[in-house]
Formats: C-alpha cells, sequence, structure tokens
C-alpha cells in the first residue's frame, strides 16, 4: 500500500466519531440534484453578469470545460514558478512525485478528532500542493487553484503550503462568482507550513451554492520570525459553513494575521473562528472580523487566541452588522492567558446599519441605497487591507448588491 | 426664498415644533433660542431627516421640498451642516466628498478649501469624523458648505466650543458666501457678530418663532437673557 494510502486507513472508523454541530449526514449528501446545479447555474449566471464578468472567465468560474489554450497558459505559468522555486502541484501527483512529502501529509491534522476530520482522511481527493524553496521570494499574488483544473471541484481535497526558509508567497484560492459543484458537501483541508523567517500570505474566497455544507479544516504552525497573513471571505455561506483554523505559533518573533469578512445570504448558517496558540515568546497575532448578516442568515463568529508564553500580544476584534429583521448575528471572542506577562486585547460590536449615518450621506445627495453601500463598504474595508485588488473589487461589487436588497 | 409655513415636527412622538413660519433669502440669518426651544429639530426638519414625523410645507425658491427626501432637497441646493456629523468608519473624508461633488456635477480643489477653513493637511485622508475634534468636525461641514456652493444653507451651531481663530475664519466663510446663498445659522451667541453681519434675527421659543428683528436683538438678549426677551 502506497504510504498516502495508509493515512487513509488511520481513518477507517470514521463512522464511530462525534460528529461537530451542526450534524451532517455525511453518507447521504454526496450529490446535489440537477435540479439543483442548474438552479445554481442560472443564479450564478446572472450575478456573473450583473459583475460584468466576461465569457472565458464565466465558463470557468461556472465549471464549464477550461478552453485548451487556457490550460497551455496555466501550464507555462507553473513550469515559470518552478523554475524560481516555487513548485505547485496537483495533490494527487505531489505525492509520488514528492516522497519526502509524507512528513508533511496530514501531520498537523488531528486524523481522527471528530467524524468530519477522519473523513476527510479516509477520502481526501486530490489539493494543491505549493512547495516555496529556501530563499525564494515570489511577490505576485498566485491564483494556485486556477492553475491546477482538476482540484477546482474535488470535493474533499487536500492542500499543504510550505514555505521554506526566508520565503515568500502569495497565494489566493477561490472567486466571488458562486462556485459550482455537484456535491452538497464540501469537506477540504489545508495545512501550512510557515519556515523560519518567511512569509505566507493565502486570501481565500468562498462563495458555494445554497445547497452545498462546507466544512473547510485548516491547520498552520509558524516558525521563528515567519509571519502568516490568512484572508477568509466567506459570500453567501452556503447552506451551511463551518471553519475553525487551528493556528500554531512554535517560534520567537513570529506573527500570525488573520482577517474574516462574511457577507452572509439566504437561509446560510456561517459559523467561523480562529484559535490561535502562541507557544514562543514575544510574538504577536491579531484576528480582524467582519460580518455582515442578511436576509435570514444565521452567522456566528468566534475564536480564541491563547497566551501560552510571555511577551504574547494578541488583539481580536469582532464587528458585525445586520441587514433587516430576520438574519441573526452573535460573536464569542475568547481569549486565554495562561501567565501574567502578556498582553491580549478585544473589541467586539454588533448592530444595524446606523440610521443617523445614513442620514447624513443622504443630506450630501446620496441614495438610501448608496449611503448603506458606503457605509457597509468602509465597514468591512479594514479586513481588506492586505488582499489583492481584483478581490476587493469583488467583494464591493457583491455589497453594492446586498445594500439593493439583493 | 426658502419658505417655511406653519411647520410642526415631533421627535419620538412628542411635538417639539409646533408650527413655524419663516422665510430667509439671500443674505445671512441667525436662528436663537433657548435650550430645547427647537432649534436642531428645525434643522433636521428642514434637511428631510426621516426619523421626524413632519407636517406643513417647505418651498425652496416656490418649489415644494417638503415631500422629498434629504437626497432631493440637497440636490436642489439646500445644505445642512450638522452640529455633530457622525463617524462613518472606512470611509475616508475625501473618497466621500469626491463621491458627492462628482454627483453633484463640481470640481474643486478640496485641498484649497481645506486651507481656507483651517483644517490641516491630511485630514481629509482620514476616516470621515473618525477620531476629529469638535473643531475639525465642525470646519469639515463648513468645508462641504464651500464645496456644494448650495443656494441655501442652514448650519447648525457652527461657532460652538471653536476657538477665536476659528471663529474669525467662519466669518469670514459666511461673508463670503452670503451674497449667492441664504444662511441660516443656528447660534447660542453673538460671537459671530465680531465677524459678521446677520440681515435679521428669529427667536425661537418652546416650538415657534417667538420674535424677530435686526443685530441688535442678540445684544440685547445677551444682556437680559431668553426670558426677558420673549415676554
Amino acid at each position: 500500500m502506497n504510504w498516502w494510502d495508509e493515512v487513509r486507513e488511520k481513518a477507517k472508523d470514521w463512522r464511530n466519531l462525534p460528529m461537530p454541530e451542526p450534524k451532517l449526514d455525511l453518507e447521504n449528501m454526496k450529490i446535489a440534484s440537477k435540479e439543483d446545479i442548474e438552479t445554481a447555474r442560472k443564479s450564478a449566471e446572472e450575478i456573473l453578469e450583473r459583475l460584468g464578468i466576461g465569457d472565458e472567465e464565466k465558463d470557468m468560474l461556472l465549471g464549464r470545460t477550461v478552453q485548451e489554450n487556457n490550460q497551455i497558459v496555466y501550464k507555462a505559468m507553473r513550469e515559470g514558478l518552478e523554475k524560481q522555486g516555487v513548485i505547485i502541484e496537483e495533490m494527487n501527483l505531489a505525492v509520488k512525485r514528492f516522497p519526502w512529502l509524507k512528513d508533511y501529509f496530514f501531520k498537523m491534522l488531528p486524523v481522527n478528532e471528530n467524524a468530519l476530520t477522519a473523513y476527510h482522511t479516509k477520502y481526501w481527493d486530490n489539493g494543491v500542493f505549493v512547495h516555496v524553496k529556501n530563499n525564494v521570494k515570489s511577490k505576485s499574488a498566485i491564483h494556485a487553484y486556477f492553475l491546477l483544473n482538476e482540484s477546482s471541484f474535488a470535493q474533499t481535497p487536500h492542500s499543504i503550503i510550505i514555505a521554506e526558509e526566508n520565503s515568500e508567497i502569495h497565494l489566493v484560492e477561490g472567486c466571488s462568482a458562486p462556485s459550482i459543484v455537484e456535491n452538497a458537501l464540501h469537506v477540504g483541508g489545508t495545512e501550512i507550513y510557515v519556515g523560519k523567517n518567511s512569509k505566507v500570505f493565502l486570501t481565500k474566497m468562498q462563495n458555494w451554492p445554497e445547497y452545498v455544507h462546507t466544512r473547510p479544516l485548516t491547520y498552520a504552525r509558524v516558525e521563528k520570525g515567519g509571519e502568516l497573513h490568512l484572508v477568509n471571505i466567506v459570500l453567501g455561506g452556503g447552506r451551511t459553513t463551518v471553519e475553525h483554523p487551528r493556528i500554531d505559533i512554535v517560534g520567537e518573533n513570529a506573527k500570525v494575521v488573520v482577517r474574516e469578512v462574511v457577507l452572509s445570504q439566504k437561509n446560510a448558517i456561517v459559523d467561523l473562528g480562529t484559535y490561535i496558540h502562541h507557544n514562543a515568546e514575544n510574538t504577536s497575532s491579531q484576528i480582524i472580523s467582519k460580518t455582515v448578516a442578511t436576509d435570514e442568515s444565521r452567522v456566528i463568529t468566534r475564536g480564541v487566541i491563547y497566551g501560552h508564553k510571555r511577551n504574547t500580544k494578541g488583539y481580536f476584534s469582532c464587528d458585525g452588522m445586520i441587514l433587516g429583521d430576520k438574519a441573526k448575528a452573535e460573536t464569542y471572542p475568547g481569549l486565554a492567558a495562561d501567565l501574567s506577562d502578556l498582553q491580549l486585547n478585544h473589541e467586539a460590536s454588533f448592530g444595524k446599519v446606523a440610521e443617523k449615518e445614513v442620514t447624513y450621506l443622504r443630506t450630501r445627495g446620496f441614495t438610501e441605497e448608496e449611503a448603506v453601500e458606503m457605509i457597509l463598504k468602509g465597514f468591512v474595508s479594514p479586513a481588506l487591507v492586505d488582499v489583492p485588488l481584483e478581490f476587493r473589487v469583488e467583494v464591493e461589487k457583491i455589497i453594492e448588491l446586498a445594500a439593493k436588497g439583493f | 426664498m426658502l419658505k417655511i409655513t406653519n411647520l410642526k415636527a415631533k421627535v419620538n412622538g412628542k411635538e417639539i415644533l409646533k408650527g413655524i413660519n419663516l422665510e430667509i433669502d439671500k443674505g445671512l440669518y441667525f436662528l436663537m433660542g433657548p435650550n430645547g426651544a427647537g432649534k436642531s429639530t428645525l434643522a433636521r426638519a428642514l434637511s428631510g431627516d426621516p426619523s421626524l414625523e413632519v407636517n406643513g410645507e417647505i418651498t425652496l425658491d416656490n418649489k415644494k421640498i417638503s415631500e422629498l427626501g434629504p437626497e432631493d432637497r440637497f440636490k436642489l441646493g439646500l445644505f445642512m451642516g450638522y452640529q455633530i456629523p457622525p463617524e462613518i468608519k472606512g470611509v475616508k473624508a475625501r473618497t466621500l466628498l469626491e463621491k458627492a461633488l462628482e454627483k453633484h456635477g463640481k470640481r474643486v480643489d478640496l485641498d484649497e478649501l481645506a486651507k481656507m477653513v483651517g483644517l490641516s493637511p491630511g485630514i481629509l485622508e482620514r476616516d470621515v469624523n473618525v477620531g476629529f475634534s469638535g473643531g475639525e468636525r465642525k470646519k469639515l461641514e463648513l468645508l462641504q458648505l464651500l464645496a456644494f456652493k448650495p443656494r441655501y444653507a442652514i448650519l447648525d451651531e457652527p461657532d460652538s466650543g471653536v476657538d477665536m481663530d476659528t471663529l474669525r475664519k467662519l466669518g469670514g466663510v459666511l461673508n463670503s458666501c452670503k451674497d449667492a446663498c441664504g444662511i441660516l445659522v443656528i447660534t447660542h451667541t453673538g460671537n459671530l457678530l465680531k465677524f459678521t453681519e446677520p440681515k435679521k434675527v428669529f427667536i425661537l421659543a418652546n416650538g415657534r418663532i417667538v420674535s424677530e428683528g435686526g443685530p441688535e436683538l442678540v445684544s440685547d438678549i445677551e444682556e437680559r437673557g431668553y426670558s426677558m426677551v420673549i415676554e
């Protein structure tokens, strides 16, 4: 048996493990109906129309056949990156190509923690492998998932990012347009290794159709002097989205910045929260979370910054805006300290769009809709500072649609 | 002419304005009155604040505006300078002003105007009113009066809590605007009289205009207090 299939075997008893809330019936929800997909495709097309996205991109985003010449361009890009020292490979091939990957593969993800982690382990399929070699600094944003056509549509992709010492990488995943998938369940796993003095920027945009339940399993480890910048943008929220990344800071002077933006719609349930453990001295972390809950959606933002070592600095801010009378939002920002020689702070505010601000903007000639839009864009902007411009523009377009009572 | 006829307004069900009749033309006007008289409510009612329950008629150069929303009143040339304008997080002052000016079809040099009202350079790059001092907020409102060049303006206490230099600048701005614009300044004191002179002074008390007169009315109030003047 191959070493990567041996990993699957560890999770063979996944059915006997506890299922986290909200519970999913994993065995009976794998495939969405044709009608579901057709409805989602139509509404996605409408959105893409309104967003003004070109035909070629549209085909790609809707999961239609990708044109061959695109594949050639992507292949050339990957070859170019590989020459620089950045390897991007489909996980199904990477495990064969790099036997040493065994030491990183499912090493952070706790295989038998619950039914979801085990299910993912047992059934992982493809995903993206990114390897940045020593001293290689790649500063422009790489849409890794676009470069690998196959992996975008897997139900249980497992991705690994390894940034070796003194390296830098900017990765972008996803798109603002709804991803059309046949599977009502999406349980992806990601393991991120940030080496000494290296920097990893990962910006993720998720937009699942309303029949999808998604449970991304994200783990990261940051070594001495390393920096991890995670941006997670959840648009819509599918049917349910639960994501609780765990980040371990294991080396001194390391830094973690997490930014979350949730724009929930329809009857989505979104539960998002990052758990950061400071296991080394003189380290810092920051979580900035911004929620806009619309329609009948329900959002919970949570997370904990754990200070286990001296001179930990942590800052956690959780803000939410609720549009309409039917949406709900809750927040539970947590701080935990094992000792006194550290500094942890948090702030939280939840509420409706302030009437006073809307009126003020209207007295400056903006319509109510434009005013709400401007306030919402301003509200989420602190979470978008590290985000590539094209993503920021896409988020703003979605906000415009939300302000129109979309 | 900005004409207000029998204007009544309720705030949270309580009647604050009990039938205001008022006319202003080009030039400078003062509106004074004791605390709680309804001055700010009048300003809000004129601006079209939807949180008020308003009755009565407002016309702007013979066009009825009392049924219009704040944005349409603004488009027709009515500007409201807030006493305490709200903070808008994540929106830069410059962005807000540029967008509003663009919609309004006007182009101005914002940095030049900032200098004129005494705002330090760089403040336009900050979020609207976030962390601004009281004086800075008022100056940003005044800057907008200059930028939008309205036909009529209501300025709610632009002079309260500002230092002497700012007061002087405010007087200068009012003087430069008053030939082209009808300005109703809500004020508590006669401090502005050192730098400018109103055409007319209205006294508002208990939801009604109880007295009107020339600038001398201001010194009368300063000497004898509202209670004497109103009687």
